[in-house]
């Protein structure tokens, strides 16, 4: 995945955004702000802060209110109370065609009379920039987009991802404070998806703009590796850094949501001070009291057992050993996902690195680490310190 | 490739052939028939060639007649296909109050030519009708029996009222057919109101405003009903269109041959009119596609 934008990964990193740096930059941020959604219903009242130039992952399924959130973000919609702020200056209630923004969608959103030039020059002719300055911009970003060689053609004559490329490049020329992208890869395919991911997160940083980008892929914030918002029916889950929240999620709901690669969740019950689990008659030592719980695996942390001693070597705190029988195999690219189950769990997950093949029926011997495992409450909090 | 012959299709062509020869292309050729005869009785007929022909293209009245007819077309298409537009564009798009207004806007397509054409004589009349003694009290002189401009002008007027509403569905239905995301898009771009109209509905709505330009212009060339009924063709000649004044020719004086005659021509001129309105319309289609092809 070469392209011609001039610097490498690693002068991104240490060459700091040049535009919009400034001592005042406060971010965006949202004081007990109320959105609604389609149907019309309230979602609970949101107070947060988005810092200043992060990108910010929206992740949830559909009808998760990633889109209602972003189009009271931007100030498309008008949130039901509460206030918004743009680097600490109140916007609640400025039209968004007055705010410094842009937004990509999920559909290709091209003006189709206009040629690809015209339709990036847009947003600045609305500006009423010079005709050398527009051209000099536009042949800028197109270089970047690699729209070059399709500037006089009319969007409807390019590809899917080119098209979407014309309405990132449109959004990038405005050089907008806050950029908006609602799930701009959705309707991609899959080789597409890979590659334009890549040049999102290229460009976009060089911008040096805070990001909202929505999506349903959980692969995605973790690619980005900046700051991620969980959101479910409505409700925020959680939101701070991508790589923390993978490790430390704060509820079962996040973490099944942010869960790629799958997450094996297994019922634990605990008597004086005593855990036990449905997968092995394993009892281990916690500071718990008693009542039900819920363990959260990862597929990956599933170890399958190849010679006991050295498998078990790898793993700090291990589990006792248990069987499970196989009822089905997938390869994902080269690594193979077991489908599993025993008489108590109906599907248990391991992912395992490489193309293997599995007999259907056979039992395998696993074992996990009890350091990678997540132990939720009946409600779905997370409890950080459970073993003793 | 193999180009297999198949002679089976042309039997499922048939019955539809047999339809459009008893339709259209038999009364057709009958009319043709009676273009290049004279004809006194059943057996009584005298080949006469392009007489007849030679003979309604010299017509004065016929000339005024089509005149007429020219600048009727025209003003309606410049007037019906603006104000077509400006109403599809202010009808609410969403909810009760947009089903509400299209069915309003939809009605005076429902009412029979004729009815409207009565309508519109009760409306207007100066003694008994609404419009016309409204118009009287303002101190307006208004007679569309004996002036011929006030003639026109109701007759233009009764026109825009009836078929207005055909432009307004077409455009309604595609500005219908927008995705919402657009005007955010432009929203968000800062675009204006024109720019919005210029680049992003009046594009979807092109195809079927060429289609609504072509209908009225057919329909509108073809004007018999409601002239008839509410002026009967006067004051004098003023509102006598062709179509009016060819039912004279065949009718009142039964010249059959200028008639026939008078048909065909009228026939191709609708027909050039209306194959330079479809070229227009599918050399664009085609345009679009061969570049596409490029690709």
């Amino acid at each position: 995945m070469k392209n011609n934008s001039p610097g490498s990964p690693v002068d991104i990193k240490t060459t700091k955004p040049a535009t919009n740096a400034s001592k005042t930059d406060k971010g965006l941020s949202l004081t007990e702000v109320g959105i609604k959604n389609s149907a019309g219903r309230e979602m609970t009242k949101l107070s947060l802060t988005f810092p200043p130039r992060s990108f910010n992952v929206i992740l949830g399924r559909s009808n998760a209110g990633k889109t209602n959130l972003m189009r009271v973000l931007a100030g498309l919609d008008k949130p039901s109370s509460g206030r918004i702020q743009y680097d600490g200056i109140d916007v609640t209630s400025q039209s968004v065609r007055s705010r410094d923004i842009a937004m990509v969608y999920q559909e290709f959103i091209n003006y189709p009379t206009l040629t690809v030039y015209e339709n990036i020059a847009s947003p600045l002719r609305v500006k009423k920039l010079s005709k050398q300055e527009i051209k000099t911009r536009v042949e800028h970003v197109a270089n970047l987009l690699r729209l070059d060689k399709f500037l006089d053609r009319k969007p409807k004559e390019l590809s899917g991802g080119q098209q979407q490329r014309v309405s990132i490049a449109r959004a990038l020329i405005k050089e907008a404070k806050y950029i908006f992208l609602n799930e701009p890869l959705a309707n991609l395919d899959y080789k597409l998806r890979e590659e334009l991911r890549i040049e999102i997160k290229d460009l976009l940083r060089k911008q040096g703009a805070t990001v909202f980008y929505a999506t349903t892929d959980p692969i995605e914030p973790l690619f980005f590796d900046d700051y991620i918002l969980l959101m479910k029916k409505g409700t925020i889950l959680q939101y701070g850094k991508a790589r923390e929240i993978y490790k430390n999620p704060a509820n079962l709901d996040g973490m099944l949501l942010y869960h790629d690669p799958p997450v094996n969740v297994i019922t634990a019950t605990v008597k004086a001070k005593r855990l036990s689990h449905t997968l092995s008659a394993e009892k281990i030592k916690t500071t718990l009291s008693d009542g039900t719980y819920k363990l959260a695996i990862r597929a990956q942390h599933m170890t399958v057992i190849a010679s006991r001693s050295k498998s078990i070597k790898l793993i700090v705190t291990p589990s006792k050993p248990f069987s499970l029988k196989v009822t089905l195999s997938e390869v994902r690219g080269s690594q193979t996902l077991i489908h599993l189950e025993n008489k108590t769990n109906p599907t248990v997950l391991s992912l395992v690195t490489g193309v293997h093949l599995v007999n259907i029926g056979a039992t395998i011997d696993f074992c996990f680490d009890w350091d990678k495992v997540c132990c939720f409450d009946e409600t779905g909090q997370r409890i950080s310190q459970f073993l003793a | 490739m193999n180009k297999t012959k198949n002679q089976k299709a042309w039997l499922l062509v048939l019955p539809v052939f047999a339809l459009v020869a008893f339709s259209a292309i038999i009364p057709l050729m009958t009319v043709v028939n009676y273009s290049v005869q004279d004809i006194f009785g059943i057996d009584d007929r005298v080949f006469v060639g392009k007489e007849w022909y030679q003979e309604i293209l010299r017509d004065e009245v016929l000339h005024g007649a089509f005149k007429r007819q020219l600048i009727f077309s025209a003003l309606v298409l410049l007037i019906e296909i603006p104000l077509g537009i400006a109403v599809a564009l202010s009808l609410p798009r969403r909810g009760f109050g947009s089903s509400l207004a299209i069915t309003l806007v939809a009605i005076p397509l429902l009412v029979p030519w004729n009815v409207v054409g009565t309508v519109w004589q009760v409306f207007a009349r100066t003694d008994i009708g609404l419009g016309g003694s409204l118009l009287l009290s303002f101190g307006i002189d208004y007679n569309y029996t004996s002036n011929p401009f006030d003639a026109w002008i109701t007759v233009l007027i009764m026109d825009i009222w009836h078929w207005t509403s055909l432009v307004v569905l077409l455009c309604f239905a595609r500005l219908q057919s927008i995705p919402n995301v657009y005007y955010q898009a432009a929203r968000i771009d800062g675009a204006s109101l024109w720019s919005i109209f210029r680049f992003i509905q009046l594009p979807k709505m092109k195809e079927v405003l060429l289609l609504a330009v072509l209908l009225r212009f057919i329909d509108s060339f073809l004007i018999y009903t409601e002239p008839f009924v509410l002026t009967g063709g006067g004051p004098g000649n003023a509102t006598t269109f062709l179509s009016q004044y060819l039912t004279q020719l065949a009718v009142g004086q039964f010249d059959l041959g200028p008639a026939a005659a008078f048909s065909i021509i009228y026939f191709l001129i609708i027909l050039l009119f209306s194959w330079l309105f479809f070229t227009a319309l599918t050399s664009q289609q085609e345009e679009k596609l061969e570049k596409t092809r490029e690709n």
